[in-house]
Order: C-alpha cells, then sequence, then structure tokens
C-alpha cells in the first residue's frame, strides 16, 4: 500500500527525497538530521546503561538513522516503517547514503505501522527514535499523540531514552510546545533541540526542533558529560550544546497557545493555525517570517532606548514619495537577479510585486497580499535605514509635541526615557501581562492573590483569584478585574478596596481577617492616579493606533511589531480595568464618610489606628471604632474585639513596618519599641 | 582629476577648502568628523584633486550597525566648485561612482546629500528628497556684516529693545572654548528640553563635543548670568564664513532679564571677530505655518534680524543593486548558513 508520491531528485551534487513535495532529507546535509536525531540518545542511553544497548526505529524507512545507530554498536535495531516504497528505495536509491543499513544482521526491519509494533509483544528497548515525516494529516497527526506517546514509554527499559523529529520551533512554535507538553503529560521528561539544517531552511521550513526524552528526568550535568566520537560531520559538544538552547522569543509565541495533544485533531489544528493560506505559503512570505528577517528587523541600533519612531504626516508622506519615486525597473530587475539564487516561488513573488505595484504605490493595502507584505516590509527597511543613522535621531528640533502642529509639519515622536508614558516598556509586549511596573521601570512578577471574597450582587461567595497586574503606584495595584488593592508596605497583608469596605487580606491565607471602614483619602489618591494612567493609556493608544496602521502589515515578518500589538492590546486592557476601577471606585468614595478621628491618634494604616500611644484601634466598615486587646484588655475605651491570632499577627506586622520607616532618633520610635517588646514578652 | 582617501596631512588643506566653500558647514569639517569618529562613526575622508591641488570631496559618514544598512551620510557636503558647474559635474561624477563602491563595500543602499545650497543642480541626477534631514531647514542667517549699530539697526525693534534691556539689568555674558560651563549649560539644557518636551542628549554628549572642537575654536559655550545666577546657555560653533547656534537653553525663572538676547548678542559680536559673514539661527519654522513646533523660537529667532534660507534640504541616491541585495539577501542569510 502506497498513498504517498515518493521522488527522488538529483540536486547538484547529491540526491534530495521528498515524501508529497515535503522534503525528507537532501544528501548534501542530512547528516546535520540524522546525527542530531540518533547520536544523542545513543550516547545518552550507553551512558545510562552498558552495552549491548536494544534499538527501535519508527519510521525512518530510508535507513539514515538506523546507520548511525549501528555505526555506534548498538547490539540489536528494529525498524518499523509503513511504507514498503521507502524502504524499497532504502534499499536500493539510498543504499550509497545508508550503507546498507537495512541488510545489517543486527538490523530487523518491518513494513509495518508503528503504532502496531509497539502493540506487538516483545521485550524493552534502551532507546528508540521516532522519524516521521511533518504531520500534514489526522493519520500523520496520530504518531505525535499522548497515547502513542505512552505506548513508547511502556516499551522503553526504565532508564530508556526516547528521541523524536518534531516540528519547527519557529514557524509552528504552538505545535512544537504542545508537543513538548504532551511529552510531558505522557511522563517522557522531555529536552527540546533546535538545528537549523541548510536545505530545510532553504525550503522554508525554518530551524528544526527535536525532542530527547526519557521517563528518568535527564539531567543537564548527563547531557554536559555526553561524548559523541570523532569522525561526525555535525555534532560535536559545541553545536549539541547550540542546539539544547532555545531562543525565548519561540517559547512566548508558542507556549500561551500549547496545549497537550490528546486527539491527532488537536495537532492539525495546531499545526494549520500558523499558517495562513495553507498550502500556498510563498518563499517570499517563508523568508519574511523566518529567524534571519527577525534578526534583521530586530537591529536597529539604539531601539531598546528610542523604541519606536512614531512616524509624522510629513515623514510617511515623504517616504511614500520615496517609494512612489524610486526607479521600480531599476530596482525588481536588481531584485531579480538576486532571487534568481532563491529557491522555489521567489521569482514569481517578485512578478507579482511588479504586477500589483501600481495600486500599491497609489496606496491600496490589500492586507494579507504577500506583494503587499513584500512591499510593507522595503517600507520597514527603509525606515530602518533612516534611523540606522542615529543622528537623525538626535539631530536638533526633532522632538515630540502634543498637539501643535500642522499637516506639514517635520515632527516626530520618539519613546525617549524622557518623553515617553509608563506604558511603552517591554512588560506590555507579551501575550498577557504577567508583570508590574514599579517606580523606575523595574519590572517585577505580578503578584497572585486567592481569597475568599464576599457575597456580593455580582455573584456568590467563593475563593477569587487576582493578578494584580498593574501598579497604580508602587503599593497600590488594580487587578485585571478592574479592583483596587492596596499593600501595606513589606508586610505580607493587603486591602482590598470593595464597595463600602477594605477587606484585610493576607497573602498566606484565603480567608480574609477584617472589614475596615474605606477611607476617603485612600480612594481619592488611588482616583488620581487612575485619572493619570489613564491619559497616558490614551496618549500611548493613540501613538500606537497611527504606528500600527503603518507597520501593522509588517507584524508577519516582525517579532517587534508583534509585540507592538499586543502592547496596544495590553494597554487597551489595563485602561477598560483603570476605567472600571474608577467607577466603582468614585462611587465608594462618595458614599464613605470618615469619622471623627480624635486628636492624639496615630494612623497606622486605613482604618488602623494607634490611640494615644497604647491603645489600637480598628474602624470597621460601619464606621464603629472597636479597640483590639493586643497587649491585655486592661484600659479599653471602645467596645472590645476578642483577640485572635491573625489579628494579632497583622497588628504586629504593621508595627514592625511602621517601627522601621522611622529615624533612628525620632522620639516615637520607643513607643513601637515598648509596645512589640511587650507583646513578645507576653 | 584623481579621487583619492584624504589622510591626517590634508587636515588642514581640507579645512580651508570648506570653510571656503559656500555650499558646506562645519559638519564637514575635519574636527567634526574626528568628534563623530569618537562618537562611533564611520568616516570616509575623499578628496578630489586637480594638478595635485585638492578642490573638491566630501566627508561621508556612516554607522555600522547589525543592519549594516546606514546611509552614507554627507551633511553639508558634498563640497563641490558649485560657482563652475562643469567642474563640479565632473567631481561629482568622480565622487559618485566611489561613493558606489563604498556602497557595495558596506551595502548601504543609499548616499544622503545635504549641501548647504538652496537648490539642486541637475546634474546631481535623480535625487529623492529624503524623509529626515541633519541640517534643519529654512534657517534663519543673521548677516553679521557692519558695526554694532548697523547690526542692531538690522534687527526687530523688540529685540534691538531687549538685547539694551538685558544690558541695563546687568545681564553678564561669559564664555568658554572648554568644558567649564559645560555643567552649567547642561542644566538650563535639560530644564528647556524638559519644558518643550524634546529629548537632549546627555552632559557627556556636549563635554566630548567641546574637548574636539574648543581647542580649535571652532566652538565654544556661552553663559548668559543675571547676579550671578545662569538665566541662558549655549553652543555656537564657528567655522568658515557662518557661526551656527547649535544647542541652547534658558532658566525659565530668570525670562524677564532677557539674558538670551545679551547672549546672542555677545555670539554675533564674537562671530563678526572672527570673520564670519553670518550666524545661523539653525532652523526656524517656514512663514506660513503658526503651529509648526518651531514657531515659537522662531519668533525668537526672528528678533535678531537676518533672511530666511530656504535650502534643498537632504536628498538621497539609491544604489539599487544594495537595496535590493539589502531586501532579498537579508531574507535568505538564514538559508546561506554555511
Amino acid at each position: 500500500m502506497n498513498r504517498h508520491r515518493l521522488e527522488v531528485r538529483e540536486v547538484p551534487g547529491g540526491r534530495a527525497f521528498y515524501i508529497d513535495g515535503s522534503l525528507q532529507f537532501d544528501s548534501r546535509d542530512e547528516a546535520v538530521y540524522h546525527e542530531a536525531l540518533a547520536l544523542p540518545p545513543l550516547a545518552l542511553a550507553a551512558a545510562r546503561k552498558p552495552a549491548p544497548l536494544r534499538a527501535l526505529v519508527l519510521g525512518g524507512g530510508d535507513g539514515l538513522a538506523l546507520k548511525r545507530l549501528l555505526a555506534g554498536g548498538v547490539a540489536s535495531a528494529e525498524l518499523a516503517d509503513y511504507d514498503p516504497g521507502v524502504l524499497e528505495l532504502a534499499r536500493t536509491e539510498f543504499a550509497p547514503f545508508n550503507g546498507g543499513a537495512l541488510d545489517d544482521p543486527r538490523a530487523k526491519v518491518l513494513a509495518r505501522d508503528a503504532r502496531l509494533h509497539l502493540k506487538a509483544p516483545g521485550g524493552a528497548f534502551d532507546l528508540a527514535l521516532a522519524d516521521f515525516t511533518f504531520p500534514e494529516d489526522l493519520a500523520g497527526c496520530s504518531l505525535f499523540t499522548r497515547a502513542f506517546f505512552s505506548a513508547v514509554r511502556a516499551r522503553l527499559a526504565p532508564g530508556g531514552v526516547f528521541a523524536m523529529n518534531a516540528v519547527s520551533p519557529d514557524r509552528f512554535p504552538a505545535a512544537f510546545w504542545s508537543l513538548y507538553r504532551t511529552l510531558a503529560s505522557a511522563r517522557l521528561y522531555p529536552r527540546p533541540l533546535r538545528i537549523s539544517i541548510p536545505s530545510f531552511t532553504a525550503h522554508g521550513y525554518g530551524d528544526w526542533g527535536m525532542f530527547l526524552a526519557s521517563p528518568r528526568p535527564i539531567k543537564d550535568a548527563e547531557l554536559k558529560a555526553l561524548r559523541f566520537g570523532r569522525g561526525n560531520a555535525w555534532l560535536t559538544p559545541a553545536t549539541f550544546r547550540e542546539a539544547l538552547t532555545l531562543r525565548l522569543s519561540g517559547a512566548e509565541r508558542g507556549l500561551p497557545l500549547s496545549c497537550v495533544i490528546k486527539k491527532p485533531g488537536d495537532l492539525l489544528c495546531l499545526v494549520n493555525l500558523q499558517e495562513p493560506g495553507g498550502a500556498g505559503g510563498g518563499v517570499m512570505a517563508d523568508f519574511a517570517n523566518s529567524a534571519a528577517a527577525r534578526e534583521l528587523l530586530a537591529g536597529i541600533p539604539g531601539s531598546e532606548r528610542l523604541v519606536w519612531p512614531q512616524l509624522a504626516s510629513e515623514w510617511e508622506w515623504r517616504l511614500m514619495e520615496t517609494l512612489r519615486l524610486l526607479d521600480w525597473d531599476l530596482f525588481l530587475s536588481e531584485l531579480e537577479k538576486n532571487a534568481a539564487a532563491m529557491p522555489g516561488k521567489a521569482l514569481e513573488e517578485i512578478k507579482l510585486l511588479r504586477e500589483k505595484l501600481p495600486g500599491l504605490l497609489k496606496g491600496a493595502v490589500p492586507d494579507t497580499d504577500r506583494a503587499w507584505q513584500v512591499f510593507a516590509l522595503l517600507m520597514t527597511l527603509l525606515v530602518f535605514v533612516n534611523m540606522a543613522y542615529p543622528d537623525n535621531a538626535y539631530a536638533k528640533g526633532y522632538y515630540s509635541h502634543g498637539s501643535a502642529g500642522s499637516d506639514t509639519s517635520l515632527d516626530i515622536t520618539f519613546f525617549t526615557p524622557d518623553t515617553r508614558s509608563p506604558f511603552h516598556h517591554p512588560v506590555f509586549q507579551g501575550s498577557q501581562v504577567l508583570f508590574t511596573l514599579a517606580s523606575g521601570d523595574r519590572a517585577r512578577p505580578a503578584e497572585v492573590l486567592r481569597y475568599r471574597a464576599p457575597e456580593s450582587a455580582a455573584g456568590p461567595a467563593g475563593i477569587k483569584e487576582e493578578r494584580l497586574y498593574f501598579a497604580l503606584t508602587d503599593d497600590s495595584f488594580i487587578s485585571k478585574s478592574g479592583e483596587l488593592y492596596l499593600k501595606l508596605g513589606h508586610t505580607p497583608y493587603l486591602l482590598s478596596a470593595g464597595t463600602g469596605r477594605f477587606t484585610l487580606l493576607d497573602k498566606r491565607s484565603t480567608e480574609p481577617l477584617f472589614d475596615f471602614l474605606p477611607e476617603p483619602g485612600a480612594l481619592q489618591a488611588a482616583l488620581g492616579a487612575i485619572e493619570q494612567h489613564v491619559k497616558a493609556a490614551d496618549k500611548a493608544l493613540e501613538a500606537y493606533k497611527k504606528w500600527l496602521a503603518w507597520a501593522g502589515p509588517a507584524a508577519v515578518f516582525s517579532s517587534e511589531i508583534r509585540g507592538h500589538a499586543n502592547e496596544a492590546a495590553n494597554i487597551a486592557d489595563i485602561k477598560a480595568a483603570l476605567l472600571k476601577a474608577s467607577l466603582s471606585l468614585q462611587q465608594g468614595a462618595a458614599a464613605a464618610p470618615l469619622p471623627e478621628i480624635p486628636a492624639g491618634w496615630e494612623r497606622l494604616a486605613p482604618g488602623l489606628y494607634l490611640a494615644d500611644d497604647y491603645e489600637i484601634v480598628l474602624a470597621d466598615k460601619d464606621g464603629a471604632f472597636f479597640s483590639y486587646p493586643y497587649l491585655g484588655l486592661r484600659g479599653l475605651t471602645h467596645p472590645a474585639l476578642s483577640p485572635a491570632e491573625d489579628l494579632d499577627g497583622f497588628i504586629t506586622e504593621v508595627l514592625t513596618w511602621k517601627n522601621s520607616l522611622l529615624a533612628p532618633n525620632n522620639p516615637r520610635k520607643a513607643i513601637f519599641e515598648t509596645l512589640l517588646a511587650s507583646k513578645a514578652g507576653q | 582629476m584623481r579621487i583619492a582617501g584624504l589622510k591626517k596631512e590634508h587636515f588642514k588643506l581640507w579645512n580651508d577648502l570648506v570653510a571656503s566653500s559656500e555650499g558646506s558647514g562645519f559638519m564637514q569639517s575635519w574636527e567634526w568628523s574626528e568628534f563623530k569618529e569618537a562618537e562611533g562613526a564611520k568616516v570616509e575622508r575623499l578628496g578630489i584633486f586637480e594638478g595635485g591641488k585638492l578642490i573638491a570631496g566630501a566627508l561621508v559618514y556612516r554607522v555600522e550597525t547589525s543592519l549594516g544598512v546606514s546611509p552614507l551620510a554627507m551633511p553639508h557636503g558634498p563640497v563641490l566648485p558649485w560657482s563652475d558647474p562643469a567642474k563640479a559635474e565632473a567631481c561629482f561624477v568622480l565622487l559618485k561612482e566611489r561613493l558606489g563602491a563604498l556602497a557595495a563595500k558596506t551595502g548601504s543602499p543609499l548616499a544622503r546629500l545635504e549641501p548647504f545650497i538652496t537648490g539642486l543642480p541637475p546634474f546631481l541626477g535623480p535625487a529623492l528628497r529624503a524623509p529626515l534631514d541633519l541640517v534643519p531647514t529654512p534657517t534663519l542667517l543673521v548677516p553679521l556684516a557692519g558695526s554694532e549699530e548697523e547690526l542692531l539697526a538690522a534687527m526687530t525693534q523688540k529685540g534691538r529693545y531687549n538685547v539694551r534691556l538685558a544690558e541695563r539689568k546687568g545681564v553678564e555674558v561669559i564664555s568658554s572654548p572648554g568644558g567649564d560651563l559645560t555643567g552649567e549649560f547642561h542644566e538650563l539644557f535639560q530644564l528647556t528640553c524638559a519644558r518643550h518636551n524634546f529629548s537632549g542628549e546627555p552632559v557627556g554628549f556636549f563635554s566630548r563635543l567641546l574637548e574636539a572642537l574648543g581647542p580649535a575654536g571652532l566652538a565654544r559655550v556661552y553663559l548668559a548670568t543675571y547676579q550671578g545666577m545662569p538665566a541662558a546657555a549655549s553652543v555656537a560653533v564657528f567655522f568658515g564664513n557662518r557661526a551656527t547656534y547649535l544647542y541652547g537653553g534658558t532658566s525659565p525663572f530668570l525670562k524677564r532679564t532677557m539674558a538670551a538676547y545679551a547672549m546672542h548678542w555677545r555670539v554675533m559680536r564674537d562671530a563678526r571677530g572672527r570673520g564670519c559673514a553670518f550666524y545661523d539661527m539653525y532652523g526656524v519654522a517656514p512663514e506660513d505655518q503658526p503651529h509648526h513646533p518651531y514657531a515659537k523660537f522662531s519668533a525668537f529667532k526672528a528678533r535678531f534680524g537676518g533672511s530666511l534660507a530656504r535650502l534643498a534640504g537632504a536628498h538621497d541616491i539609491y544604489f539599487y543593486p544594495q537595496l535590493a541585495k539589502t531586501l532579498v539577501s537579508r531574507l535568505e542569510a538564514k538559508g546561506a548558513v554555511r
């Protein structure tokens, strides 16, 4: 049964093998792929268990991986490939490349589906390789599911090693990271590898991804200690180390979308998800999407500081003029000359660009058109050429300004450290806001808070999870759902500003401790800060609207621009949360009268007072005062609350915090210290 | 006629040529190129000789980046014998050829011409208006020929009045070619930047600028004080027949002392003493654009008299092979590994 179209093409200096038009190997650089796939697991298996080693190859009918295993001294190897056509080719056409591995006496070759083969009775393997074609249909995807990996695991010896060919972490980051998660969920603890295979890259497949996995987690020290022997075409400790290093950018792009692949369809969706247009996938777009292009676009000098130029209308107009006046005939012929060296469709796409050029120069913007992508890339490139000469950016007079400025004025707004809004920061450029900014632009992980929320109109009581994702000030935060939280210094306590109450929360437990009176001053301060931030958000959004209207189409090939789109979306989210918070706080501020605080009371925190230097008083949500028997019941002037360990702890923390704020020579320090010492002495 | 790289021994010959060329300015001076070099720019110094005599050339600036696509920038250049179009054209042909070779070597897709002239002669060929200027245009040129009375008479009435008012109030102006006033200058400069929301260079930039240009007398810091308090400061560059008001700042608290008028008046007289024919106010808003971001400064600058110079602005000559290579070969860079 041979449902697939097998093709062997002669290429200068070698042969290339295609299944259904997708490159399997190019003899000129197959060593990179097969050494990366076969040799690290072999070395690891050998390091973990003394010889003899039993190996299994699933797929990989071309015999090239098998050749490496046999050469590496395995005692026996089974190969199961369901396509007899491929096995036939391996014995004939590819024999010069695989050294006749299929007919080696140690090898047992079966034309059989890998899933069936795993179910067949037999002993455990010390190492297994999966070398399947790119998962393009449901049948192909079924070899990458959790069930399949579990079946592999069942056939591995306890410290056995599994290595598999995956997908490109560049091109299909979500699929790549889903495979990672799927392996992990099948308890085959994976280590991702990333390699550059010239022939794959030339086909626009991007850098290639593989996994090394084992039921026993693979430690760094083990990987570091691996020895690969001499005479490899590609694999050395250095190339292996490099392959183990995955760029975080790929992770960021793929991780949020990744999932555990339970059904073949999961993977099929993931693979199609990031490949709009499906079948056509043009070479130019592939290159434009390549790491090289991202590198190119990321290299703007001083970009960390300047972040982005906002193109003023004149700037943009002049740039468009430049594009209109370029000698396109000359330029296109130069492009064609250069593109002739590129494989596949590049020439066609340049022809397409030539055809569509008149429309593009008139300003027509067909949104997903490839000609437009190339054109947008050129525009972006010209911006960078201009930006590359930093004097232009720093030249006198190019400054940002607010509303003044006419249509023809030459003004460019740069987000310099002096002029940018608090929003222009990389923490907002991820797909989610996971950090907050403290003063001085320091990014901190946004805290996640879990606590039991009181019953309200919005819903019944229950455990609520909130991420404090936007710092209004260093000690007040807005959560994603638009609620205000006030931090109390470095104590583990927070106040949640709900309607009509400030609820005291302990980060270490989910139970709220006390409902304080909402303090109008704190509400007003938060409202003021919100107003400022909303203004800044509007400004930032306005700037991004303009920039993205212009640069948006280039997002296809620039992770920076994607970052900007994320940032704009995140700022819009933050703004919505701020507005929501503002609305509810305004209601709260209007409703909350503050009872009169007697002279001689010191405010420790909203609703918490030190009366006459010895008595702890709390104002509850209805404005009534209660004394807290911190040092006993003697001399209390208000109804006493019953002593509780958690409130004791809270008050001690607050007193310690307040005390730490006082200068050493401050006479009030003695009061705090006496209180704390008396408490400790009890 | 031949074109060749200039060496240190051509320093004086070159500066003399630039200084005497109407269409050039301080950014083509040898000292400025050394300053920019120290700031990280790469500079090619090209001279065109006729019978052993240096008659034209250009200091070509570029910045090496990981992109490798910096323009070949010639602010205030190229230096050509503009008054003799035939000869200028012959020089430009040589220069363009050399720039093409340089572009091929560096991958620069364009050369940016920015001579201090009002219209580009046709022999420069199809140069496109650049999206960005380095030398601001239009600018205001205040003529410096004549006696002090004549210079004052050429100012607007308000300008004249303010110059005298500042003197009556006892504003003092001191200047230095070294770094000793840089700190005071920078404080005022930063205040002004913050007020007008532009991004200013750090103080180190000015220290280095003064270090590079001060000893040769090319740059000075001016500081106007009122009763010992810094009120206005500026950095002026003197080269050839022009002095240029490059950077400035004023204190918002001492506006009424009109210290800035006294300061510029001092710069003008110093410039005249050094043989400069014009004081270049370095960029003003066109008169028909009252909302131009320069408009406020422009009104101030206009009080010193002078007339508007509408320079041609920066123009780009594209090297299509490099532009195509940048677009295509960069994209296939990944494929070209090994």
